[in-house]
């Protein structure tokens, strides 16, 4: 278990490092910070103190090192746009697009997973029907128009539900929920549905697809021949066997709802990730643009970690051949 | 009709009755009930299977009768496409969804079960007819300890309390003989070599006391080897618990050692049902007689293997009459139009003309 759990996070670090890497030349090839610096008028010499004063000349690799020495203890530079270190920025918009996909991931369990039972098991109802053609549209439509949709009847026609921000927040340590308040709560609904329908679609196909499937093995007869109910044979034994794909998929999906609500955050304006991303992108922030990319690496790293791990703890399969390697 | 035994009579041990002699062409009183000194623990009568409807309405199971009393075990025989496994499904109401019983009567203890619905069917399965699978690989959930399978069957079969069915389970364990219980119900089944995963099988399938068992095919999946001590283990637990046993398989050898009674299907129907001692050494049916005959002889060695020619026809295209007549080395014109009814002979019975009493019918026959 130990060693199983070791290998991974040495795997993991292999993967930041290479990503910091990618960050580090994003500074070389994303313009000349030099230039911004002292100017476009400078002279050579003026640019060549800066370069030496900076540690600007030092081989690439001992540069590299640098960097990397600086990541370690949260140092990610100044951004270029708000004059702000970059680690505050980044810590200031994640609580936001944090809460957003945990929120979208809860309604994608909720409903994806339940709704995937459901057409599993009922296969020829009309509801399953029903369903999968509305499932269709959710995978098909694209989640702006939805955004921009619901904003149009409940915004703007019902005055229901806020079109834009978080609402009240409470600040719990250096983190502020908008989970605790009326009106945080309600300006998550869209946003978090908005983001949530395509991944509620796919993940009630995959739920249904490997639920029928687990429902034709032999293991699944030998339950019914034995005499459990079906409530049982259902929830345990074809439930539990669908569920290492099922987290797989969640989980990804849930990296990438941190790491690429941009639309969803845009058409909300959600002042998230995405947001700042978009905003960074067109003002070349490189150091802000070169934590994210640290951050989103850091995220898919410690979710596939808990997918792994997850996958140990369902599958004693997994284990023998975890002993083994 | 000479057919030479000696070869096979080796195989043949009688398990707990006496070799009945020789099979006299006489007729026994017709009592109904002539083979079983109890009333019969199940009782299928006229079971018909059809799968579709309508004119496109195939039929996979053809009037069959059978009888199987208390702590008896009547091995089902015949080839691939037989209906054998459609047989023990029907009789589980796990018919796939297509097929339905489309008439019939099956009785469990008096109790009429061919009519119950799904959640009458579910009180029944693992309660009073247990089912052994074919393949212990894929019969157990891969997730969960053989402890936790064996534990849940019980609680939900014989509503015992948790610490109950633990305390039964380790019981349960050290009957099909797995030592160290305490140690091993902790193990998945994938620990498990094929047979103790069978094993594992015949105590879940044991688990809820049930009257009677359908052993489907239990060993075709194992190593040879194995084959008679898992057979015996069915055999000895069911006898203790009085329960019925119907054993499917394909291997007449199996059944020469372990069966009380033996019925040979063919095509969906019952061919021939008779005590196994008598069946063995004087086969009715030449379809049984083709099946004895291919068992391969253990103390010489045969230049060629005897086989049945052909092959079991499809359900789309069963011969007209008796079903096996293309196959048969008798057939006579007859067997191609008239459909034979079983007929009585003692404690024996079988589907063919030649042991029919109408001349007409059987006249072709010397």
């Amino acid at each position: 278990m130990l060693k199983f759990f070791i290998d991974r996070v040495f795997q993991g670090i292999i993967v930041l490092l290479a990503v910091s890497f990618l960050a580090f030349l994003m500074f070389r090839f994303l313009g000349d910070p030099i230039l911004a610096i002292a100017g476009a008028d400078s002279t050579a010499e003026q640019r060549a103190a800066i370069r030496e004063s900076l540690g600007l000349d030092a081989p690439l690799l001992l540069q590299y090192l640098d960097y990397l020495r600086n990541i370690v203890t949260g140092q990610f530079g100044i951004s270029y746009r708000l004059g702000e270190p970059v680690t505050r920025v980044i810590l200031d918009r994640a609580p936001a697009t944090i809460e957003l996909a945990v929120a979208s991931m809860i309604l994608t369990l909720v409903i994806g997973v339940g709704a995937g039972i459901y057409t599993a098991l009922h296969p020829r109802s009309a509801v399953s029907k029903g369903i999968l053609a509305v499932s269709l549209a959710g995978i098909s439509m694209p989640s702006f128009f939805l955004g921009v949709l619901m904003i149009y009847f409940f915004s703007v026609q019902l005055h229901w539900l806020p079109s834009f921000g978080r609402g009240s927040l409470v600040a719990i340590g250096g983190w502020e929920t908008g989970f605790l308040t009326g009106s945080g709560l309600l300006a998550m609904i869209m946003p978090s549905i908005t983001l949530a329908v395509f991944q509620i679609a796919m993940v009630m196909r995959l739920v249904r697809a490997e639920m029928i499937e687990v429902l034709q093995a032999e293991f699944i007869r030998f339950a019914r021949a034995r005499g459990l109910n079906a409530r049982r044979i259902n929830l345990r034994h074809a439930l539990g066997n669908t569920l290492v794909p099922v987290i797989t998929v969640v989980g990804l999906q849930l990296g990438s709802t941190i790491g690429f609500a941009v639309v969803t955050e845009t058409v909300f304006q959600w002042p998230g990730l995405g947001l700042l991303f978009t905003q960074s992108v067109e003002a070349v922030d490189v150091p802000v643009l070169a934590a994210f990319l640290m951050f989103i690496a850091l995220v898919f790293v410690v979710i596939n970690l808990v997918i792994d791990l997850l996958y140990y703890l369902i599958d004693p399969r997994l284990r023998v051949d975890a002993k083994k390697a | 009709m000479t057919v030479v035994l000696d070869s096979h009579e080796t195989l043949y041990e009688p398990r707990r009755k006496p070799v009945v002699p020789d099979m006299p062409p006489k007729m026994a009183p017709d009592t109904n009930q002539g083979t079983h000194p109890l009333e019969p623990l199940l009782k299928v009568e006229d079971l018909t299977v059809t799968f579709g409807r309508g004119e496109t309405a195939l039929t996979a199971l053809n009037g069959i009768d059978l009888q199987v009393a208390p702590g008896e075990l009547l091995g089902v025989v015949g080839e691939s496409g037989a209906g054998k496994s459609l047989l023990s499904a029907a009789l589980m109401g796990l018919l796939p969804r297509e097929g339905r019983i489309a008439s019939g009567k099956v009785t469990l203890a008096g109790d009429r079960i061919d009519t119950l619905g799904d959640a009458e069917m579910q009180k029944i399965r693992g309660r009073r007819i247990g089912m052994i699978f074919q393949d212990p690989m894929t019969s157990l959930n891969p997730l969960l300890t053989i402890g936790d399978q064996i534990t849940e069957t019980l609680v939900s079969t014989l509503n015992l309390t948790s610490s109950q069915a633990r305390k039964r389970m380790l019981e349960l364990l050290d009957e099909i003989g797995i030592t160290e219980p305490q140690i091993r119900e902790k193990s998945y089944p994938h620990e498990f070599s094929g047979g103790m995963r069978q094993r594992v099988v015949i105590a879940l399938a044991l688990a809820g006391e049930p009257e009677l068992v359908l052993a489907d095919e239990p060993t075709t999946a194992l190593d040879v080897s194995l084959q008679k001590q898992i057979i015996g283990l069915i055999a000895n637990l069911c006898k203790t618990r009085s329960a019925g046993v119907i054993l499917i398989t394909h291997d007449m050898g199996v059944v020469a050692q372990n069966a009380d009674r033996v019925a040979v299907m063919y095509a969906g129907r019952v061919v021939e049902v008779g005590p196994t001692a008598q069946l063995m050494t004087n086969p009715m049916h030449p379809y049984t007689r083709g099946l004895i005959q291919s068992i391969p002889p253990l103390d010489y060695r045969p230049n060629r293997l005897t086989q049945i020619p052909g092959a079991m026809p499809r359900l789309r295209h069963i011969p007209s009459g008796c079903a096996f007549h293309p196959r048969c080395p008798q057939a006579v014109d007859a067997c191609r139009q008239v459909t034979p009814a079983m007929e009585r002979r003692g404690d024996r019975q079988a589907r063919c003309l030649l042991y029919a009493d109408d001349p007409i019918k059987a006249g072709g026959v010397a």
